[in-house]
């Protein structure tokens, strides 16, 4: 019962959003708030596994799935986040030439707008657990900056973080 | 047919598996496959599907890959597509994830675990800035200023975020914002 629910949760948040991490307020209500099956931080955990290695931005919907239920939670998170994809062949098929028609353009553009500010409200309450000091502070904010103006992999911004944290660790620890 | 499919699904492979940087990278490393090395697609049929990814929900560059793989053979070349794009990726991502989650232990992994998730944080600000930025021209930048406002307002009401994407909807129909409107 427990893999079915996950499932239909999963698939609410990524039918229902636009673009890879739109779908994470969603996805937080549910699991998060709503049900507790995760932690802040396990969803958190799950964006940066998602987007460490390569791939669609959208796979930290299987990280999330590992996390709560683990390897058919994977398997189910993975269902979830390709079942949408599927959608767009009867679109090609009916509906192509009417998605450039304003009034559907404008629905989708605001959606995506109203996407962006529920992650922004998500994200500062993630962060509230995440920055606990005025080093994961900077790098949360270097890290805004670098993927906000530049074309540097992501990869490379996650590595430079964890071997500041290394270092700060040494002299913390 | 059979090589086709196979060739078809290593392109897709090569592009999900070995690019880093979401969606952009994947889209230009096909772009380049398909429309100009191996004249699969045309111009416009590679436009297309761009198009109507952006209008199909969930994670766009898989809704990509389906139209392009649909166009090449059909439903075989849009399951093939989808599946070369997302499996080994997210056996990738569920390594990571048991390798975050393995680093709890020590002081020095927390560090270095807090560190990740400070910048993961960053990516996630960055995330919506760059969903926000187009939409902050002379057209637009009002009806991106009503929605971006409404939607805290909102959340401090505590109106689930289906419902604030709903009403979203709404209101961009109502209110198209079009150049030629």
């Amino acid at each position: 019962m427990k893999f079915v629910l996950l499932y239909l949760l999963l698939l609410k948040a990524t039918t229902t959003s636009f673009g890879g991490l739109s779908s994470l307020p969603v996805l937080r209500e549910d699991l998060v708030i709503r049900h507790q099956f995760l932690t802040d931080r396990q969803l958190n955990l799950a964006v940066t596994a998602g987007r460490a290695g390569p791939g669609p931005n959208g796979l930290y919907v299987v990280s999330v799935g590992y996390l709560v239920a683990g390897m058919p939670g994977a398997w189910l998170g993975w269902l979830a986040m390709v079942t949408p994809a599927f959608l767009i062949i009867p679109l090609a098929h009916f509906v192509g030439a009417r998605a450039d028609l304003p009034r559907i353009r404008g629905a989708i553009r605001a959606s995506t707008v109203a996407s962006a500010g529920l992650l922004t409200v998500t994200t500062l309450r993630l962060a509230q657990g995440a920055l606990t000091d005025f080093v994961f502070v900077g790098i949360a904010a270097a890290s805004f900056l670098i993927f906000s103006f530049t074309k540097i992999d992501s990869l490379w911004v996650i590595l430079v973080s964890a071997a500041i944290g290394f270092v700060s660790g040494m002299f913390g620890g | 047919m059979k090589n086709e499919l196979r060739s078809l699904a290593a392109v897709f492979l090569r592009a999900g598996n070995l690019t880093f940087g979401g969606g952009d990278a994947i889209t230009a490393l096909l772009q380049r496959e398909l429309v100009h090395r191996r004249e699969w697609l045309t111009r416009d049929q590679y436009g297309l599907a761009q198009s109507l990814a952006k209008v199909t929900p969930g994670t766009a560059i898989l809704a990509f890959c389906a139209a392009t793989g649909w166009i090449v053979r059909r439903s075989a070349g849009a399951l093939a597509a989808v599946l070369a794009v997302s499996v080994p990726s997210a056996a990738i991502a569920i390594l990571l994830t048991m390798a975050f989650t393995s680093m709890s232990g020590s002081a020095r992994a927390l560090a270095v675990l807090g560190a990740v998730l400070a910048a993961s944080v960053g990516l996630m600000w960055a995330a919506a800035w760059l969903l926000v930025k187009p939409e902050l021209n002379k057209v637009t930048a009002l009806r991106t200023v009503v929605l971006v406002s409404g939607v805290f307002i909102a959340r401090r009401w505590s109106i689930s975020p289906i419902e604030i994407l709903a009403g979203a909807a709404i209101i961009g129909a109502l209110w198209p914002c079009e150049e030629n409107a």
